[in-house]
């Protein structure tokens, strides 16, 4: 009975859905085909206005753009009934164009730039032989092309407290091989009192000028012996700390002090990277356990005006921590610059100028050393010291001649070791800027070099670069 | 010797700079205020009167888009209370590094003593995207805004209203100062209106894209300019562009700021019979321009001195 029930409960179900299913669907559809007819009749007749209007309006703007091009003069002047004289015009808080720029998610409150430096060059000694004499990071091959590096920076306000910065740069290598660095990465607060600063992160040691500068910021080529023999190829960076305090004195006067962590190949005189030669001297794999082991600098600068329109800074840096060839062996830095810049008030784009800029530097490196003959561990203090100056002459706009000397020398028995040995070279140069977002620049260095004996060497560089996005304010 | 070497460094270098950091008693005005160019830095003065120290990083005489980032400028803006800068990415070349190395958090941007003009101005803007493939050109629009007089009027306006809120107990000083500063304007634009008279309709070349605001104040047409676009040094084939443009529309006068070049001024000068004139660009150009009001003035002089009204 059930069973009986079920089916015809479920016959009727499906015979009803059939009904409703079947017979009233032919008439609702034709209803609405007629209604869906003329709503798209009347929707089409719409779109059409519409298209009509924009099309007339873009006409319209076309026109007036067309005017405006022809005729910038006739833009409408400035209201000049606007707000009563004793009203306070309205407040603008947001971030100033200087600071922003237009990007596809909109005003964005940092600036994002790139710049890709090259360089073609060729020389009288091959590349095995000018490896150590251009022995910089992002120095050029002696011969062939060389992709010096490609920078990506971003850099902004973080918030109300603090500015961000990041630059990594690309590197392809003699074996073709891309390297990639994280060069900066750090954090500086904005709304210190008293003149004060502190910066935290990965950052380059403000010892002396070129050392905190970035290669597309140099004037020549290549990098200063004496940095890349003291500092490394790359420079001396690392993580860590630093407070700038600017003082209450009458003239430009700022002390900087750092702490930074001395590992890795870009601390080369500090605990560097294991088995690192410095001399006679090897350095050991050192973790960091003492206060010793952080490399500390201290760097006093101060800037005048000689005249309206010569410029000074004139700077002392003293940096010291451990190095690892032994225990307890420490490294002192110290070293003094000076650069002058003349320009006049009445100057296109900055030229004509002349600026003179003076390094010098000087290591004492205590290295624990073996005695070759004795197998004795004794100890020695490693000195070395040298200097560049480089001269630079915008002699009409968008170019510049430079000349440079760089000079280093060291204690000891220093011959054979070509970052050690007597060095000379001399630099002269010439760059063109078609804007200051492009450059190519030709440069004859003349090396001698102690290690090669009697033989100097000439190497010839061209270099171009570009740079897009946001391009960093000069600094002085 | 070396602990001894690090500590007579240490001894050396600190205390050196604390010594002397006694600090020099002077007179303060209530408000110390920084401009980054005479023409706003003499705007503030008029406005602040007494109560108000103000003046310029940029000289009289210098382009104000290439201005040398010294230490001196850096020093002097950590004293200040009160930063006015001309925007629009004028300055964008060296005032992001004198801010940020002047460690005064009175002065950072989004603070009310960061006060950018451009804000408060009539500003053209280029037709169409800014592209660097066009030069030097500012994506916020023309920076030279101060060369139409009815824009540095509504600085005038930002100004006291912005010294107001920093100094409320001298904001009837900055009133007052400011309803005479607009009632000497409403008689001296009824002077240059007729001073630039002569000029109403007229085509000129200018060097730098840097005077449609003189022309819409004053009712001529820049048809053309020495550089072939804003920043770029001018090429043979571009004045002889130029040349073409000047016989064309018969163009008699070539207005330029002092810091140019004038090579190419006088080359065409000789090819074709124009007239130059070496126009001031801002107040303290020279040593008799010391306010706002006298840099009309100077242009209309030059103008007149080159034979040309």
């Amino acid at each position: 009975m059930s069973g009986g029930l079920k089916r015809n409960a479920l016959l009727g179900g499906v015979a009803a859905l059939a009904v409703v299913a079947a017979a009233p669907v032919p008439v609702l559809a034709q209803d609405d085909l007629q209604r869906l007819r003329q709503e798209m009749a009347t929707e089409r007749a719409r779109f059409q206005r519409v298209m009509g209007a924009y099309e007339r309006r873009i006409r319209q703007l076309e026109q007036r753009t067309q005017e405006l091009e022809k005729k910038r003069v006739d833009a409408p002047p400035p209201p000049l009934s606007s707000p009563p004289a004793d009203a306070a015009p309205p407040r603008r808080t947001g971030p100033a164009p200087t600071f922003s720029i237009n990007s596809p998610i909109g005003d964005v409150d940092f600036r994002i730039g790139a710049v890709v430096t090259g360089a073609a060059s060729v020389s009288s000694a091959a590349n095995r032989i000018t490896q150590f004499l251009m022995p910089g990071h992002h120095d050029p091959l002696g011969n062939g092309f060389s992709l010096q590096g490609a920078e990506l920076m971003i850099e902004g306000i973080v918030d109300p407290y603090f500015d961000g910065v990041v630059r990594a740069s690309f590197k392809i290598d003699s074996d073709g091989e891309t390297e990639t660095e994280l060069e900066e990465a750090y954090m500086r607060t904005r709304n210190l009192p008293w003149g004060l600063q502190v910066k935290a992160g990965q950052f380059y040691t403000e010892f002396g000028r070129i050392n905190p500068t970035h290669p597309h910021e140099w004037a020549f080529v290549n990098q200063n012996v004496i940095i890349s023999r003291l500092f490394g190829e790359d420079g001396m960076r690392g993580l860590g700390a630093q407070v700038s305090w600017l003082t209450p004195l009458p003239w430009y006067s700022q002390l900087i002090l750092s702490v930074q962590n001395g590992k890795g190949g870009s601390m080369k005189s500090f605990l560097g990277e294991e088995g690192d030669e410095i001399g006679p001297a090897v350095q050991a794999g050192r973790d960091i356990r003492t206060f010793a082991q952080l490399v500390k600098l201290v760097r006093w600068v101060n800037g005048f005006d000689l005249s309206r329109e010569v410029a000074a800074n004139i700077g002392a840096s003293f940096a010291f921590g451990d190095n690892a060839t032994g225990t307890g062996t420490r490294t002192y830095i110290a070293g003094g610059d000076i650069y002058v810049k003349w320009t006049p008030e009445r100057n296109t784009r900055g030229f004509p100028f002349v600026s003179a800029q003076f390094e010098f530097l000087h290591r004492w490196f205590e290295a624990s050393v073996t005695d070759a003959d004795t197998g004795e561990l004794g100890r020695q203090t490693l000195r070395d010291s040298g200097l560049y100056l480089q001269l630079l002459y915008g002699f009409r706009p968008d170019w510049v001649a430079g000349f440079r000397l760089d000079y280093a020398t060291a204690n000891g028995d220093s011959r054979s070791d070509p970052f050690r040995d007597l060095r000379w070279r001399f630099s002269p140069n010439l760059t063109w800027y078609p804007t200051e977002r492009s450059k190519i620049r030709l440069q004859y260095d003349y090396d001698w070099a102690q290690h090669l004996g009697r033989q100097s060497t000439h190497t010839v560089m061209v270099q171009f670069e570009f740079s897009l996005g946001a391009h960093g304010a000069h600094k002085f | 010797m070396s602990t001894n070497l690090s500590r007579r460094a240490a001894l050396a270098v600190l205390p050196a700079g604390l010594l002397l950091a006694t600090r020099q008693a002077t007179a303060r005005a209530a408000l110390d205020a920084v401009a980054t160019t005479p023409d706003l830095a003499a705007i503030a003065r008029q406005i602040g009167g007494a109560a108000v120290k103000a003046d310029s990083l940029a000289s009289g005489v210098a382009d104000p888009h290439f201005i040398a980032a010294k230490p001196s400028m850096i020093r002097r803006t950590h004293d200040a209370d009160l930063l006015i800068s001309v925007g629009a990415e004028l300055e964008i070349g060296w005032l992001p590094v004198v801010v940020s190395a002047a460690a005064n958090p009175k002065i950072n941007l989004g603070q009310p003593g960061n006060l950018d003009i451009s804000g408060f101005v009539s500003i053209m803007r280029e037709p169409g995207p800014a592209s660097r493939a066009q030069g030097d050109v500012h994506k916020a629009g023309n920076p030279h805004y101060m060369l139409d007089p009815r824009n540095g009027l509504l600085a005038a306006r930002a100004i006291a209203g912005r010294m107001s809120e920093l100094d409320a107990g001298n904001a009837a000083t900055y009133r007052a100062n400011l309803t005479a500063f607009e009632d000497r304007f409403r008689r001296k634009w009824g002077e240059w209106q007729s001073g630039f008279a002569p000029l109403r309709g007229q085509r000129l070349v200018s060097y730098h894209r840097s005077l449609p605001y003189l022309a819409r104040a004053f009712g001529f047409e820049v048809v053309g300019e020495v550089e072939p676009l804003p920043g770029i040094s001018p090429t043979a084939s571009h004045l002889e562009q130029l040349m073409g443009i000047i016989r064309r529309d018969k163009v008699r006068l070539l207005l330029m700021e002092g810091f140019y070049e004038r090579r190419s001024a006088a080359f065409l000068a000789a090819k074709t019979g124009i007239k130059v004139a070496v126009i001031p660009h801002s107040v303290d150009f020279d040593a008799g321009m010391k306010t706002y009001f006298d840099l009309f003035d100077g242009i209309l002089k030059a103008i007149r001195a080159a034979g040309a009204l």
